[in-house]
């Protein structure tokens, strides 16, 4: 009986809800709600629209889920998005693209890298540590901004504008975002699934004590997450600065609170050891397509906020019930 | 050939205490061989060089022949010395074949052979008996068969020894026939075991050999059928019990504690006691029994489905601690750091944190007042420590025990309940705090001691109630003279009567 | 030696007054005698009182382990409430208070009752204010051309020379300093994020504490928002968003550890007082605030580090 439950259990469809609560039933809720309300939402435009603001998101949110995996957490994310876009930009302007695409992203990385280094050497934690580290690039970021004008990519990619990129389609509806997105799911969720690293990741989270007896090297895996987020922080930089042409220094703004928000809604713990990539990207639909419909039934923005709002907190009260619930029962 | 494991001379010293002092041990292969002592004798100080988590100061450490020097655990591991802690190091929200393999995941070429580890997870899962799918969450089982999935990452690793630091305080009865069922077969197997339990009936009945350590120095060892289950008692407390618990004579008053039919599913059923003014109470049962479950559930730290508790005939609500506190409970819990003190917060704050509203006019604190009593209470119980304002972190665990009996002695309760008054306390503490409750009943204060050391619980009360899985089985009255063996069979249940 | 390191690692400050005297040692020298003014030390105070009023609640918020991140709206929000009713001082503070202490318990309520995570309950309250915020204003600036005097007199006024704002923030830190030293709720405060458990041992109700502290905390945005509306008569709705960094900031230097069970109010006090006098100092030699949010970082990092080595390390 109990070996039938347990089998029972691990069939991949019921353990796919079990792990993820009861979230998803919520979002697939919410999503048939969205679509009945708004005739607007099913428009191909609009999808295609959604999908790349869901790919633009996604790929700062994967960052942000490696970080909550080892039980870290990054504020700097949203100046570090502001400081690669910037840089990016005068660089193409000065050095063309390609070398600039190339640089802007051994910069994340180090920025990643650094982060990581304050929390594991200096022994601070990771809240204040990027607390710190956002106010000293926010700094920076307006300093290279002039303050607060923007500035304007002036560069050329095989003579057309960059953001003709952005929108640039293949099989008439695969854009820039939408492939790097799913190029970064698939190969970091495979990377969590496949290599040692990857699930050493959830021990480094989930019970570090656990891993120190084994000899896992928290420390290392807790600098690779947080590399992978300023990696992936520079990546969604250069693709908000494709969409607008420009950089400005408030460009990273909100992204950060939204991809926290994102990864918390998809079921990913922010005390580490849960989480993957398929609860990052649904998390990240969620927001974002309550935002697209809301938008499309002509909410104004500040309504658009507070029902954000309310959703994060209604989906943290029902993780709460369900995880009673399934004490209760164990 | 050599043993297994030669432990010569071992010395390990730290900041104020000598915690090992030229142990010597041998392990062969394949043997099982129990290591017994009191709690703070320097058994965990012992398997900690063993598996590197400690380095040793002086002494040397042959494993299979060669000199060695662990430096983490994870050398320890690679060399074939694996340990199952007592606090559990599952990671929860990943599968059982993942936290078996943890630090050791079979690769094929750089990339996990998830064929291979759901395979050999499967096997392991056999091996150990278990009913459980190699993909459940590790999360969901039981506590039993979390430290199952321990032993199992022992032998995922190879290991040659496995160290079980009181395996059983968690299982369920059932679960520890299993478990000593393994043991026998990991034996079968040539692995040689070190266990640690307190279940003396379980080391009598599992080991080959037994090595008793006391205050950090090897006292004996001995075959197993060499030695009688009391030479082991005196062997491990080396000295006479009776003259630690000057017990005094003590009329009991009036009624103050009253239970009747207390249950809480899955934990404890109808259990009814009381408890008068001036008598000392002793709960005794094994580990897991369910008498703290009980103790926490009368002063209202958890809920319970049925039954009531009156106290000073009173009823008392159930699952409010502040409310049993003003009905005049005071309660020493089990676990000291993680229940009884805030570490971080001076002896002041924390002894008068009951007492607080006392010491307050209009919600002020008095501070000299305040100051005062606690220099009062660190006099009287001779807590040992350069001033009230040190951090309660910075204490001996004896001086931390008492910290948390001062702050229920300064509200002055009708009724003290203390959970393991003497677990990790040094001799000299213990004796003390045995002298301290016995002043404290005949001043008249009605006392319910929970204890898994029969010693203790024999030699302190008017009183013993046994407790087997839930179940009270018995109630004995020192006065009749009731003798260990009749304690000890009502503790281990109804079967062995 | 040993005994000079003992005694330095008792004064849990130590370490943000040897920067900041040191900070004061080159602005003194680049600018010469500007820096030790009456009028600029009271700039810099009037400059940090708002985020000073804020500083000494979160304190509390901080002792129990706990955080909030909605203040910038908040705040935002209460200042708004104020611009709405300048014409009338008492109505303006009695909604601006009520509005702070209705968000703060709300907030209270999901981590202390409903025992959410902090940090990310926090964020959505954030959201949820930042749009009830610009829905009341319309998103758009507050002000009025008529307000009261006494409001005025609150912003712009002064005591016996002293500017109101600066009478304000150290009354609440009096207050505030008061409750968490002396009072029995400040020890409870200090038990709940010692050891929660330990506490509900001790018969404290952590869920009340909780929801006590993050309704103070409310009620000194309310205040804070008051003051930061009479200061210049009129605000942006988002005028405070940012301000919970700086206030965290200010928590932390000041000695406030993260994970609760340690801190003071003199220590946040200081903490203020510190990033007053970055902005401050930079203004004065002639850099501009981004070089301040540059070194205010640097500076943060430091202090933490120094904290963490003289601790002895996080204990793994």
């Amino acid at each position: 009986m109990i070996a039938k439950l347990d089998k029972f259990k691990s069939t991949p469809v019921v353990r796919f809800f079990r792990e993820n609560n009861s979230i998803y039933i919520l979002i697939l809720v919410i999503i048939a709600a969205c679509i009945s309300a708004s005739p607007k939402f099913t428009r191909p435009a609009n999808i295609i629209n959604l999908t790349q603001s869901i790919g633009t998101y996604g790929i700062l949110a994967i960052g942000l889920t490696f970080i909550f995996l080892v039980g870290g957490i990054d504020l700097s994310l949203a100046y570090q998005v502001a400081l690669d876009g910037t840089l990016f930009v005068l660089m193409c302007n000065s050095i063309g693209f390609f070398p600039a695409l190339l640089i802007t992203l051994v910069l994340g990385c180090c920025i990643g890298y650094m982060n990581g280094t304050i929390v594991t050497r200096l022994k601070i934690p990771s809240l204040i540590g990027t607390l710190a580290v956002m106010t000293s690039l926010k700094g920076l970021v307006l300093i290279l901004n002039n303050d607060s004008s923007g500035r304007a990519v002036e560069a050329t990619l095989f003579g057309e504008r960059l953001s003709h990129f952005y929108n640039i389609k293949l099989f008439g509806f695969l854009t820039p975002s939408h492939i790097i997105c799913i190029i970064f799911l698939v190969a970091l969720g495979m990377f969590l699934k496949y290599k040692r690293d990857g699930i050493n990741m959830y021990v480094v989270g989930g019970n570090p004590e656990a891993g120190l007896f084994s000899g896992i090297n928290n420390d290392r895996l807790t600098r690779m997450a947080f590399t992978i987020g300023g990696f992936c922080a520079s990546f969604c930089s250069i693709l908000v600065v494709m969409r607008m042409n420009t950089s400005t220094y408030n460009m990273g703004d909100n992204l950060d609170i939204i991809a926290i928000c994102s990864v918390v809604v998809g079921g990913v713990k922010m005390q580490g050891g849960k989480g993957n990539m398929a609860m990052c990207i649904m998390g990240v639909a969620t927001i974002q397509i309550i935002n697209n419909v809301m938008t499309k039934l002509g909410m104004r923005t500040a309504m658009q906020a507070l029902i954000t709002g309310i959703v994060v907190i209604l989906v943290l009260i029902l993780d709460k019930i369900t995880s009673n619930i399934k004490a209760n029962n164990a | 050939m050599r043993p297994l494991i030669e432990l010569q001379n071992i010395t390990k010293q730290f900041p104020g205490v000598l915690a090992l002092d030229k142990v010597s041990f041998t392990l062969e292969r394949g043997e099982i061989h129990a290591l017994c002592g009191e709690n703070g004798a320097g058994k965990s100080t012992l398997i900690k060089v063993m598996t590197g988590a400690h380095e040793m100061d002086k002494g040397e450490y042959i494993f299979d022949g060669d000199s060695v020097h662990f430096k983490s655990t994870h050398e320890g591991i690679n060399r074939g010395v694996s340990c199952v802690y007592q606090e559990l190091s599952i990671v929860p929200e990943q599968d059982v074949a993942k936290n078996l393999f943890i630090g050791n995941l079979p690769m094929k070429g750089s990339i996990i052979d998830y064929k291979k580890l759901y395979s050999e997870s499967k096997k392991i899962l056999n091996e150990l008996g278990m009913d459980v799918s190699p993909k459940s969450l590790a999360g969901d089982l039981s506590v039993g068969q979390q430290q199952m999935i321990e032993i199992g990452r022992a032998l995922t690793r190879n290991a040659r020894c496995i160290i079980m630091d009181e395996p059983t305080s968690s299982l369920s009865e059932s679960e520890t026939d299993t478990l000593l069922k393994i043991i026998f077969m990991l034996k079968k197997k040539d692995i040689a075991i070190v266990y640690i339990s307190h279940k003396l009936d379980e080391v009598m009945h599992l080991s080959d050999r037994i090595t008793v350590i006391r205050d950090g120095q090897n006292i004996v060892t001995v075959n197993k059928n060499e030695i009688t289950e009391e030479e082991l008692i005196a062997n491990m407390i080396g000295r006479n019990l009776e003259n630690m618990y000057n017990k005094k004579e003590v009329t009991p008053g009036k009624s103050v504690l009253e239970v009747n039919n207390l249950s809480s599913k899955d934990l404890f059923n109808n259990i009814s006691f009381s408890v008068r003014a001036g008598e000392i109470v002793g709960f005794f049962g094994l580990v897991g029994a369910g008498r703290s479950e009980i103790m926490r559930a009368i002063f209202g730290a958890d809920k319970y489905n049925s039954g009531e508790v009156i106290m000073n005939s009173n009823k008392l609500r159930k699952g409010s601690p502040s409310k049993s506190i003003k009905a005049g409970i005071g309660f020493c819990t089990e676990d000291r750091k993680k229940e009884g003190l805030m570490l971080q917060l001076s002896i002041l704050m924390n002894m008068t944190i009951v007492k607080l509203k006392e010491l307050t006019f209009l919600g002020v604190i008095k501070k000299s007042k305040q100051q005062e009593i606690t220099n009062h209470y660190i006099d009287s119980i001779r807590i040992k420590t350069p001033s009230a304002n040190q951090k309660t972190g910075n204490l001996s665990g004896g001086n931390q025990q008492k910290v948390v009996l001062a702050k229920w002695l300064m509200m002055n309760p009708d009724l003290l309940i203390i959970d393991e008054p003497t677990r990790g306390i040094d001799i000299g503490a213990k004796a003390e705090i045995y002298t301290l409750l016995g002043e404290l009943a005949k001043q008249g204060m009605a006392i319910i001691v929970v204890s898994s050391e029969i010693e203790e619980v024999m030699g302190l009360s008017d009183k013993v109630i046994t407790i087997h899985e839930g179940d009270k089985t018995a109630e004995f009255n020192m006065k009749d003279d009731p003798s260990r063996e009749q304690i000890l069979t009502a503790a281990l249940g109804a079967e062995n009567i | 030696m040993s005994n000079l390191k003992k005694q330095l690692k008792g004064k849990e400050n130590f370490g943000v007054v040897a920067m900041m005297v040191v900070f004061i040692a080159i602005v003194v020298a680049l600018s010469g005698s500007s820096f030790f003014t009456t009028k600029n030390i009271a700039n810099l105070l009037r400059s940090v009182s708002v985020m000073g009023i804020m500083s000494c609640a979160v304190t509390l918020i901080m002792v129990t382990g706990n955080i909030d991140l909605s203040l910038g709206w908040m705040i935002g929000f209460c200042a708004v409430i104020t611009g709405q009713h300048s014409g009338n001082f008492g109505e303006a503070i009695f909604w601006a208070i009520l509005a702070g202490i209705g968000c703060g318990a709300f907030n209270g309520f999901l981590v202390g009752i409903l025992k959410l995570n902090a940090f990310i309950a926090t964020l959505g309250t954030m959201y949820a204010f930042k749009g009830i915020t610009t829905l009341y204003s319309d998103g758009r600036f507050v002000t009025k051309l008529a307000p009261s005097e006494v409001l005025k007199f609150v912003g712009q006024g002064e005591i016996g020379g002293i500017p109101t704002p600066i009478i304000i923030f150290a009354l609440f830190a009096i207050i505030f300093w008061f409750l968490l030293k002396k009072t029995e709720f400040g020890t409870k405060v200090y038990a709940v994020g010692a050891n929660q458990r330990s506490a509900h041992f001790s018969g404290i109700r952590a869920w009340l504490i909780v929801l006590v502290v993050y309704t103070l905390a409310g009620l000194a945005t309310g205040v804070a928002g008051t003051v930061l509306y009479a200061k210049v008569m009129s605000v942006q709705p988002y005028s405070g968003v940012g301000l919970e960094f700086d206030v965290l900031t200010a928590v932390v230097l000041g000695g406030t550890s993260v994970t609760g069970g340690k801190g003071n109010v003199l220590g946040t006090i200081l903490g203020v007082i510190f990033v007053g006098i970055l902005s401050n100092g930079f203004t004065l030699i002639g850099l501009g605030s981004n070089a301040t949010y540059i070194t205010q970082g640097i500076v943060l990092l430091i202090a933490m580090w120094a904290d963490v080595k003289s601790s002895g390390g996080v204990r793994s």
